[in-house]
Order: structure tokens, then C-alpha cells, then sequence
């Protein structure tokens, strides 16, 4: 995890490096502010990352842990799930309704509900 | 493997229906990959009518209408609907390989993603049968050209539909790339020691995640000036046509990293593999190909230049740049083949054909950045030749050596050597004769998207030798279809590491591999697993 933390970390020094290169260069604020976001979005995953440091334990980081370990703390996976498809279905026929027939995105509002009723469930 | 059970319920094990409700992570990188090879089909088939009619000056084979909707759907077919979903197919199939998962962080997800590409790409192309015709206001449909007053047909409408729904699902399947990897590694498997192909797909994962929202949010935009008089790039009304290129570029250019970052994590595993070497400077790949993306971030306006609305020193400085980061890769694989055991298979020699072909793309590519050179070159073939040679001749090339490279894995059968060779040598050939000539046409002043030319223009022989190239193409990847064909009708049994020397995890199980795909994972110990498992006789100088 610390590997990770350090990836986020240094795009955000990078992402605040190049708003700052970016202000001197051009003193324009609105890229300034964009490309500082860039970098403060990254901060706000090294921080969620620095703060469980200690809670999340990743089979991975066991530089010699035996590899018959492997997905015991992974958890269950499912291979096969009817709901995925018709959940795209559903989120295509809402953005083409939204768009050319309200009666259609209407239709596909409430199939998507159904669809994430029935994920959920299928999830627990 | 121990915790991975079955699924929750019974549902259809063969057959059609398997597929259609499979969370697998190999069976979604297999649909991602075949339909994404789809797609390339009618996008080469697209270019083919492009070739004819500009082939000779002064034809009529399609007309003007119909030639603005060849070539949109040509290259948004090209790089929405497969050079990237190819990285993404291939990705969903090896990364958990890689790490010693069994699975993608969420299988569901991961799904859902797959299927809502696939409508995406349809609902685009749906726009041919509509009256008024598909979407001819080429890839980037900047305004004012993609209005409803230029555009009005509802073509143009499924367009920014099918690719809305196509950023949906690559945001989507980014959050499984970035989480797998971090999360879901085996035992041993440190960051540091996960193979580059797969920290390439972090780097690209993040900059799909800062990059296609700002996408789904221009076409968004879009729509509303399309169907409630927004306006917002009406300029008549206040708004700004520069400021939807803005948003548009700040996908875009991370887009071209997008599609271009997966493969160099192929070429990275393929040249390590064909040279017998370990990977040379593996913490200088991975630094680099973060800084790539980093910088590509900081690099959109360079597409700008000439609407005299950007500050060009700085966007032609970041674009500079990016060359050495770039450079970086390059250096490492002739270092990796450096005095190796260089042995030339067909993914090699497509590999060797990538960095000979994205060697003028990015040369080409520096020249465009500075601003005085590309003030002429803008919207001429220049262009064009410069990034078909950096996405043709780099990652389609790229993606052929992936296919030869991973396909016994994949499939459980080899692809045949002679035909992959007569494949890659008319793809070397076609692809130079199509494309090099239209460097010269740029420079001689041929601009881009005109569906003809007049015969005293002197760009006849050019458009010609292009138009053959073209063809030569078109003849390889019919070899590589009869190839696939004849392969997979002599399928015989292979050994987990059919090349020999492969190094990382999914080269330590069996061809194809099985559920959850390990039987046992071998001890992790150092970046090659897989080639310490075969050859245990070197194990201890990859684990120094």
C-alpha cells in the first residue's frame, strides 16, 4: 500500500508542480485552478491510502508469504451474473430516450432501478 | 487458489447464453478483444472507400455527404471503438493473469462495462440507417460543425450518444484496472514486482479516470445546445466554440496516451521475452511511463495552436517534453535486446515494425509541437501521417504482436509462423507505402477531410501509392483472418509457457487457463515468477 500511497503522492506534487509552472508561465487562472484540481484529486487518495495504512493488509505486500495464501483473504466471485447486460440495456435505452423519446427513458428510468434492486440482492 | 467458490446460482455453463452472462474476467477480455477487432474491420473497410476515391484526382466514387460520414465513422470507429478497448480487452485478460488473481476486483462491474461499449459502438453506427445519414462531423464533432443547424440529422444525436455511453464504461472498467492491481495481488507479488504491462495499465487507468469526464461532460454540453438551445459554443449567444475544443482536448490528447500506454507495456514484455534478457531498467519504465501521463495532462492545448487562444510556449514546452519520457522506453528496449539471444518470431517482428513506425510518429510528433512548424501543418495530411504512423504503425502494430504473443494463451493454439510473417510483411510494407507519401502531400499542401482534389494539384501519384499501401494492408488482415482460421483447426496441446522464456505469472499456467486461473501459483520472489518456476537454475540471479 505504501507503493501505491506514494504513486497518488507524487502525481500530486507533479499535477501541483505543472499549476504552478502553468500560473508563472501564462498568469491565467482558470488552467491554473484546473490543473491544481489534477493534482488535489490525486491528494485525496494518497490521504484515504495514508489513513488506513495501518487497517488494510494486502497478500501482496508479504514480500515472502507462501503462495498457497493466495485469495484466501480475496473473498467469493461470482462467474456468472444475468444483471450486468440488462443494467447496460437499461442505462442505453435512458440516455437515447432522454434524448429522442421520453416514453423510452421513462421505461429504461425504471428497469435500471429493478436492475440494481436485483444486483444488490444478488450481491449480499 | 482457496477462497474463489461458485457462482451464486446455476445459470447456463456453454453456449451463447455463457457469454452473454459471464462476469469472467478472461471471457470479458476475449469479447472485448473480438469486438473491438469488429470494429477495426469496418473502420479498415471504411478506409478502403476513403483510398479508392482519393486514389486518382477528380472521382465520384461517394460523394461529398457521404464522404463525411465515411470519414468520421472511420476514425471514431479507429479510436473509440477499438485501438483503446483492445488495450482494455487485453488488460481485462492479464492483468489478474499477472498479479496472481483469480478474478477482477469487481467481476459485475467489469461486465457491465463490456456491454455498455458494445451498445455504445452500435448506437454510433446506428446512425447509418437513419434518414439524414450517420454523424459527419468528424471524430472530434467540434462545434459548430456538430450544431443542429450543420448536423441536424439524429445521426449526429446516436453519435454522441454511442460514445457518451463508450466513456461510461471506460471510467468504469479504469476503476477494476486501478483497484486489481493494488488490491488483489498473490503473495510475494510487490508493486515492484508486478510486470510492466501491468503498471502501464495503472498509469493508463488514471488518466482515463482525469480524462473522460471532462469527455461525457462536453458531449453533454453538446446535446443541450443540440436539443434545448443552450449555446454554449453559439457564438452568436455568448457562448464559445474554442471553449468545447478545450474540453474536448483535455480528454482527447490523455485519450492518445490512453491508447498508446497499453502497448507499450506489450512491446516492454514481448522484446524482454524474444531477447532472452530480463527487462532492462524496470523502475525507469514505470517512472516513465507515469510521466508520460502525467504530462499528457498538461498538453491539450498544443492541438490549439492555431485558434491564437492558448498560451503556446508553455503547451509547446510540456509537449517537448513528453519525447523524454518517451525516449526513456525506447532506450530500454534496444538496451533489453542489447547483446540478448534475439530470436524473430512474428510478435517480434511486430514489435521491431512498432518502434520503427512510432519512432517517425513521435519525431514527427516533436516537430508538431512547435508551434511555428505545426501553423503550417495544421489540417493538412502532415497530420494525418503523423498520427496514423503513432496509432497505425505504433499500437496497431503493437496490438498484432500482442495477438501473436498471447493468442496460444489465449486460445491454446499457436498462430502460424509463415502466415504471421507474410501478415507482418505486408502490413510493414502497406503501411509505409500508405502512409509515408502523405507526410509529402501535407508539406505540398493537401489538407484533410477533402473527398477530392483537382488532377493539376500534382498529388495524383501520392494518393495512388497510398491507395496501394491501403490495399496491401487490407490483403494482410485477411491472411491474419485465414490464419486465426487454419490455427485454431490444428489446435494441439501446449505446454504453460509455449515461447520458452516467458517471465511473467500467467506464463506459470496452462493454455487457456483454467476458472479463477491458477491451480497453485508458484513462489513470488522476483519479477520473473514464472521464468524462476521453469528455469530454477537461474531463479536466484532474477531474485538478486
Amino acid at each position: 500500500m505504501n507503493t501505491a500511497m506514494r504513486v497518488f503522492l507524487s502525481s500530486t506534487a507533479f499535477g501541483l508542480g505543472v499549476s504552478a509552472l502553468y500560473w508563472l508561465t501564462t498568469h491565467e487562472n482558470v488552467g491554473t485552478i484546473l490543473l491544481g484540481l489534477f493534482g488535489a484529486g490525486f491528494a485525496f487518495v494518497a490521504g484515504y491510502l495514508f489513513v488506513i495504512r495501518g487497517k488494510a493488509r494486502v497478500d501482496g505486500d508479504e514480500q515472502r508469504a507462501p503462495a498457497e495464501l493466495a485469495g484466501e483473504t480475496i473473498g467469493v466471485f461470482s462467474l456468472e451474473s444475468p444483471w450486468p447486460i440488462v443494467l447496460a440495456c437499461c442505462t442505453a435505452g435512458l440516455l437515447i430516450g432522454v434524448v429522442l423519446h421520453p416514453m423510452l427513458a421513462f421505461m429504461a428510468l425504471i428497469a435500471l432501478f429493478v436492475t440494481l434492486w436485483q444486483l444488490v440482492r444478488e450481491s449480499v | 487458489m482457496t477462497a474463489v467458490t461458485a457462482p451464486p446460482r446455476e445459470l447456463a455453463k456453454s453456449g451463447i447464453v455463457a457469454w452473454l452472462v459471464t462476469t469472467d474476467h478472461k471471457r470479458i477480455g476475449i469479447l472485448y478483444m473480438l469486438t473491438s477487432l469488429g470494429f477495426f474491420l469496418i473502420a479498415g473497410f471504411l478506409a478502403d472507400v476513403i483510398r479508392l476515391q482519393l486514389a486518382a484526382p477528380q472521382q465520384n466514387i461517394v460523394g461529398p455527404a457521404a464522404y463525411n460520414q465515411v470519414f468520421t465513422l472511420h476514425g471514431t470507429a479507429m479510436i473509440f471503438l477499438f485501438v483503446a478497448p483492445f488495450g482494455f480487452g487485453l488488460a481485462n485478460y492479464l492483468i489478474p493473469l499477472q498479479i496472481g488473481a483469480p478474478e477482477m476486483a469487481f467481476p459485475r462491474l467489469n461486465a457491465y462495462s463490456f456491454w455498455l461499449f458494445l451498445l455504445g459502438g452500435l448506437t454510433v453506427f446506428a446512425g447509418v440507417v437513419t434518414q439524414g445519414g450517420a454523424a459527419s462531423a468528424g471524430w472530434t464533432a467540434f462545434a459548430p460543425l456538430s450544431d443542429v443547424r450543420v448536423s441536424a440529422g439524429v445521426g449526429q444525436d446516436l453519435w454522441i450518444l454511442g460514445l457518451t455511453m463508450t466513456s461510461i464504461s471506460g471510467i468504469m472498467t479504469a476503476i477494476n484496472f486501478l483497484v486489481t492491481p493494488i488490491v488483489f495481488r498473490a503473495p510475494g507479488m510487490s508493486m515492484w514486482r508486478i510486470p510492466i504491462f501491468t503498471w502501464e495499465m495503472i498509469a493508463t487507468a488514471l488518466l482515463i479516470m482525469m480524462a473522460f469526464p471532462p469527455l461525457t461532460t462536453a458531449f453533454a454540453m453538446l446535446l443541450l445546445d443540440r436539443h434545448t438551445g443552450a449555446r454554449f459554443f453559439d457564438p452568436g449567444s455568448g457562448g464559445d466554440p474554442v471553449l468545447y475544443q478545450h474540453i474536448f482536448w483535455f480528454f482527447g490528447h490523455p485519450e492518445v496516451y490512453v491508447m498508446i500506454l497499453p502497448f507499450f507495456g506489450v512491446i516492454t514484455e514481448v522484446v524482454a521475452v524474444f531477447s532472452r534478457k530480463p527487462v532492462f531498467g524496470y523502475t525507469g519504465l514505470v517512472l516513465a511511463a507515469f510521466a508520460i501521463a502525467g504530462l499528457s495532462m498538461g498538453v491539450w492545448a498544443h492541438h490549439m495552436f492555431t485558434t491564437g487562444a492558448v498560451a503556446n510556449p508553455f503547451f509547446a514546452g510540456m509537449s517537448f517534453l513528453i519525447a523524454v519520457p518517451t525516449g526513456i522506453k525506447f532506450f530500454n528496449w534496444i538496451a533489453t535486446m542489447w547483446k540478448g539471444a534475439i530470436s524473430f518470431e512474428t510478435p517480434m517482428l511486430f514489435a521491431i515494425g512498432f518502434m520503427l513506425n512510432f519512432l517517425i510518429g513521435g519525431i514527427t510528433g516533436v516537430m508538431l509541437a512547435s508551434p511555428p512548424i505545426d501553423y503550417h501543418a495544421e489540417d493538412s495530411y502532415f497530420l494525418i501521417a503523423h498520427f496514423h504512423y503513432t496509432l497505425g504503425g505504433g499500437s496497431m502494430f503493437a496490438i498484432f504482436a500482442a495477438l501473436y504473443f498471447w493468442f496460444p494463451k489465449i486460445w491454446g493454439a499457436k498462430l502460424d509462423e509463415r502466415l504471421g510473417r507474410i501478415h507482418f510483411a505486408l502490413m510493414f510494407l502497406g503501411f509505409n507505402l500508405a502512409f509515408l507519401p502523405m507526410f509529402f502531400l501535407g508539406v505540398m499542401g493537401m489538407p484533410r477531410r477533402v473527398y477530392t482534389y483537382p488532377a493539376q494539384a500534382g498529388w495524383g501519384l501520392l494518393n495512388l501509392s497510398s491507395s496501394i499501401g491501403a490495399a496491401l494492408i487490407t490483403i494482410g488482415t485477411a491472411v491474419l483472418v485465414w490464419n486465426v482460421i487454419v490455427s485454431l483447426r490444428k489446435k494441439e496441446p501446449l505446454p504453460d509457457d509455449p515461447w520458452g522464456g516467458g517471465y511473467s505469472l500467467e506464463w506459470a499456467t496452462s493454455c487457456p487457463p483454467p476458472e479463477f486461473n491458477f491451480r497453485a501459483l508458484p513462489p513470488i520472489r522476483s519479477k520473473r515468477p514464472a521464468f524462476d518456476l521453469h528455469h530454477p537454475e537461474y531463479a536466484k540471479d532474477s531474485q538478486k
